[in-house]
């Protein structure tokens, strides 16, 4: 098979990853009535960039952000995910550049980071604004970026097989 | 740092700053109509995500059969022991055959309301946050729904309104929700009052009726239904029964919690009310 290929199939399955991230925010969690929506699509985004670096970090940030955004009711939450899983993918890229080795415990605590700034900065929001009270970020946050994290396990090693198709960075 | 902001890198962030700019210029001057963004990813979304959420609801199925069936027989059980209290205490007692008949009135919706025009839909998926009640829809404007229309069950409990709709799918906020407010009033009694939703309360399915006047009495099973004040929802729909009672928190009126008469978060078919007639 060709470099070309090889290349176009991996773009492809990291496609299929942010869908499968958010298939399982809203489909799976939003169904079995856990009372928990964990945000995945930061977890795949901090994945994907800890693989592939922070040019294609910063594209698969966007499309995740893009993806969150639009496939529900439109926000100004959507509008800054946006942003920010861009900047997630950007930063996650340039983290595992240049001071942080490729690896499991990078993609974590990377994960964790894009956590505290999507659902952590909204929660945190929400209780200043008084539509969630504060021990909501103990009953609803901490569970859900640890349900999160449990889920990195996964998709980290499933990106990491997915960034070797025609070898390391394409 | 300067040779790590690479052309492309930069090129991704004005993308990504235009979209949130378009994001938020949609939300701004459309509210309540589905941007074309919106309809391109749930052409291709709502489909997958239907198909995930029958099979993870099918998976949910085959778990309660295999690891909850002795709790659903338990369960089962003392369901059968209420109905049989309640079957005794209906024909003991005379005077609640008419509450009775006339909510088996409102149960008959469709013969009561004839200027109800109802669309039937599924529920796709749910909103992905904790912090509210969203549910997306199998139908959009295609079908004639519009932001503002009301969602019922087959039972005639109220579910909430549509806020956004797409060309194929809409969304519908729950009355659980923290935006959500409904003019209602205490049937039998009449007392008006503001049901609402609230962060705690909606984790627990239920809501809040609040600012009812002080001298109301108000008992446990009392049926709260919206009044149709603003015209937003039609007048004598079930918002729910009262399970709980007291003064608010600066005793100048009392408060009721309201539960739904459906669980509201495992609803898988809802009515949106197209058109009705609005009482003067």
């Amino acid at each position: 098979m060709s470099s070309k290929n090889q290349f176009r199939i991996k773009m492809a399955l990291y496609a299929v990853v942010l869908i499968l991230a958010e298939l399982l925010q809203t489909s799976v969690f939003g169904t079995i009535g856990l009372g928990l929506v964990p945000s995945v699509m930061p977890v795949a985004v901090s994945c994907i960039s800890v693989c592939e670096g922070a040019e294609r970090g910063s594209i698969f940030g966007l499309a995740g952000g893009c993806l969150w955004a639009w496939s529900s009711q439109l926000s100004f939450y959507g509008a800054w995910c946006i942003l920010l899983l861009t900047a997630v993918g950007i930063l996650a890229g340039l983290i595992t550049d240049r001071y942080l080795l490729q690896g499991l415990k990078t993609a974590l605590s990377i994960s964790a980071g894009a956590l505290l700034l999507t659902d952590g900065v909204y929660t945190v929001y929400g209780i200043f604004s008084g539509i969630i009270p504060p021990y909501a970020l103990f009953t609803v946050f901490v569970p859900e970026a640890l349900i999160a994290l449990v889920l990195c396990l996964g998709l980290y090693p499933l990106t990491a097989y997915i960034s070797r198709i025609g070898g390391i960075h394409g | 740092m300067r040779n790590f902001f690479t052309t492309r890198i930069r090129v991704v962030i004005v993308i990504a700053a235009l979209c949130a700019l378009v994001t938020m210029g949609f939300i701004i001057l459309r509210p309540g109509k589905a941007s074309p963004m919106n309809n391109a990813v749930s052409v291709v979304m709502t489909p997958v995500k239907s198909a995930t959420s029958l099979l993870v609801r099918r998976a949910e199925n085959l778990y309660n059969y295999i690891f909850g069936y002795e709790l659903l027989e338990a369960e089962n059980e003392q369901l059968r022991v209420v109905m049989s209290q309640q079957n005794q205490d209906i024909r003991n007692s005379q005077s609640y055959k008419q509450e009775n008949e006339h909510l088996r009135a409102l149960l008959s919706l469709q013969d009561k309301h004839t200027d109800f025009v109802f669309e039937i839909a599924n529920v796709v998926s749910w909103d992905s946050s904790s912090y509210g009640s969203v549910m997306t829809i199998s139908k959009g404007s295609s079908s004639g729904l519009e932001a503002g229309m009301c969602a019922i069950t087959a039972d005639g409990q109220v579910l909430g309104l549509i806020t956004e709709t797409g060309s194929s799918w809409a969304t519908v906020t729950t009355i659980l929700d923290t935006t959500s407010e409904i003019g209602s009033y205490i049937f039998g009694s009449g007392y008006s009052c503001i049901a609402q939703g609230n962060f705690e309360l909606m984790r627990q399915g239920t809501l809040r009726a609040s600012y009812i006047s002080s001298s109301a009495t108000i008992r446990n099973g009392d049926q709260l239904l919206t009044s149709g004040d603003g015209d937003i929802y039609p007048a004598g729909l079930v918002v729910g029964t009262v399970t709980d009672v007291g003064n608010d928190e600066v005793n100048v009126a009392k408060y009721a919690i309201i539960t739904p008469t459906v669980n509201i978060n495992t609803v898988e078919q809802v009515f949106i009310i197209k058109s009705f007639d609005i009482n003067d």
